[in-house]
């Protein structure tokens, strides 16, 4: 009766997985398949890791949700976001990232209060060394300004009277009232009421 | 003998039970139950809807497809996508409108529902509730037995006048088109971020601000519900002169000027160098005590009174 080698006693094992991987050096081939004619016990291995390697690559491939990795917020994208440099691809997952990160959510909210406070900073005054240059052109103005003064004062007398007794349309921009009702449609969507369905810019746009 | 006594209980027991389900009275909370079953059904069809104001009709018929919160709008050949806070036109071009943020407003304790009965309405069961605000009916609201579908609903103004109807002409238990639009329909969104509110009322006639966000073209947005009906106003920095506004009619002696759709009332004022644009479903007795609580128009002098009121 043969004595059977235990797999943790055979030198061999190794490079029988290594073989199976690919992985093998030059020469140790040979050693692999010399060495399986002989050894039940390899034999029996080398076929229940063919098995094994078969039924991993049978297996559904399972991607992990975002939120249970680490280190996959967006980070710098959130910047990029707000400026509208993103690409589609990340576009969606910046989209996707903020609907469940309540953290990139808040640095979100963050960034766009910063630009925000930075857009709404005072202008700086000029320095010193401007100022006199800048005395002589407010002289030379003044002095352009007299001379079609008259001129101008009668033409605002003029626009004055015709403003008081005109209608109340100040000057102002243009509304476009599409946005405004995308935008509120978007939110009533959240609400369970009676929710007709919106007419949308057809009639907004000619009412 | 006591055998008996305990049937005739139980069965008194259970027939009250259905009188107050189908043909009594039902609370609040079960007015919100026939809503939140209405927001998740699974129709399509067309759907009619007739509104009138201030000596206005505006009516309109669209395509419908509604599964779960998701609803798909055709008219006019274009075709939008609406649901879970986002907007987008299917097949357009631009991005889309997503909020990610918000809050739920239970509603409002002034509704009760007066009576639950049953009808047929499109050949199928349905179930019409009665809502009610101070003793006036308010509202009227079939919904269908199988699916929970609205299928058709009536608002009242303070006087009991009809002031929107709308209805399904046809209906179908299923979606025809909706899915495949959705992969249509845009596929980048901008996303809305929420904002102080500074300056707007947190309550403004029964209606509560449940959400305030950066608007469009840096405007404010604050939204406002009632638990039935609702309303965004836009703050907008500046004055406008070109505006689906200009040309509108005007009320208050031309402080306000306002616009309606079958959908939606429009409502425009400028005040302390800001304008605000009113949009929502709210019935005109809301909306008149709702403008007094919030932000003023600017007075106009007394040229432009007599402007308006010789020329409107």
């Amino acid at each position: 009766m043969a004595r059977v080698k235990s797999s943790d006693q055979c030198a061999t094992a190794e490079l029988v997985s290594a073989y199976l991987d690919g992985q093998l050096q030059p020469g140790e081939l040979d050693i692999v398949v010399e060495h399986l004619v002989e050894c039940g016990e390899c034999i029996a291995e080398f076929h229940r890791l063919k098995e094994i390697r078969a039924a991993l690559r049978t297996l559904p491939f399972l991607e992990v949700p975002e939120r249970l990795l680490p280190d996959t917020h967006p980070g710098e994208q959130l910047s990029a976001y707000l400026d509208g440099q993103l690409d589609t691809v990340e576009h969606e997952f910046v989209v996707s990232h903020i609907s469940f990160c309540t953290d990139c959510r808040l640095e979100l909210h963050e960034l766009d209060a910063a630009r925000t406070a930075i857009r709404s900073l005072p202008g700086l005054d000029p320095p010193e060394f401007l100022a006199v240059h800048r005395e002589r052109i407010e002289k030379e103005r003044w002095t352009r300004r007299r001379v079609v003064g008259a001129g101008v004062g009668i033409a605002a007398a003029a626009a004055v009277v015709v403003a008081a007794i005109g209608p109340a349309t100040d000057p102002g921009g243009n509304l476009d009232i599409n946005p405004l009702f995308d935008q509120h449609q978007a939110r009533v969507s959240f609400e369970p009421g009676v929710n007709f369905a919106p007419v949308f810019h057809s009639t907004a746009d000619n009412p | 003998m006591s055998r008996q006594l305990f049937r005739l209980v139980a069965v008194a027991s259970l027939a009250g039970v259905f009188l107050a389900t189908f043909v009594g009275g039902a609370t609040a909370a079960e007015l919100e139950d026939f809503l939140d079953e209405a927001d998740q059904a699974i129709f399509s069809g067309r759907q009619a809807t007739w509104c009138s104001y201030s000596g206005h009709t505006e009516f309109s018929v669209v395509d419908v497809e509604h599964a779960g919160a998701l609803v798909m709008v055709e008219n006019a050949g274009s075709s939008q996508m609406v649901g879970g806070g986002r907007y987008s036109v299917v097949g357009g071009s631009g991005a889309g409108i997503a909020i990610t943020d918000w809050s739920s407003t239970d509603a409002s304790s002034r509704y009760s529902t007066s009576s639950v009965e049953a009808d047929t309405r499109l050949g199928r069961d349905v179930v019409v509730v009665s809502v009610d605000e101070e003793d006036k009916i308010r509202a009227r609201i079939w919904f269908d037995k199988d699916t929970g579908a609205a299928l058709g609903s009536e608002i009242y103004d303070s006087a009991g006048d009809l002031f929107r109807l709308s209805w399904m002409l046809d209906f179908d238990t299923s979606t025809r088109k909706l899915y495949a639009a959705l992969r249509e329909s845009g596929s980048t969104y901008d996303v809305v971020v929420s904002a102080d509110g500074d300056g707007l009322p947190d309550v403004a006639a029964g209606y509560t601000r449940s959400d305030t966000y950066a608007g469009p073209d840096e405007s404010l947005h604050a939204f406002y519900t009632d638990g039935l009906f609702s309303f965004s106003i836009f703050v907008i920095e500046g004055r406008i002169s070109e505006s689906p506004f200009v040309d509108a009619d005007s009320m208050s002696g031309g402080q306000y000027r306002w616009i309606l759709t079958p959908s939606e009332l429009w409502v425009q004022w400028s005040g302390d160098g800001l304008t605000y644009v009113l949009v929502g479903d709210l019935p005109p007795d809301h909306l008149d005590k709702v403008l007094p609580e919030l932000p003023q128009p600017a007075q106009a002098n007394i040229l432009s009174r007599l402007w308006h009121g010789l020329f409107g």
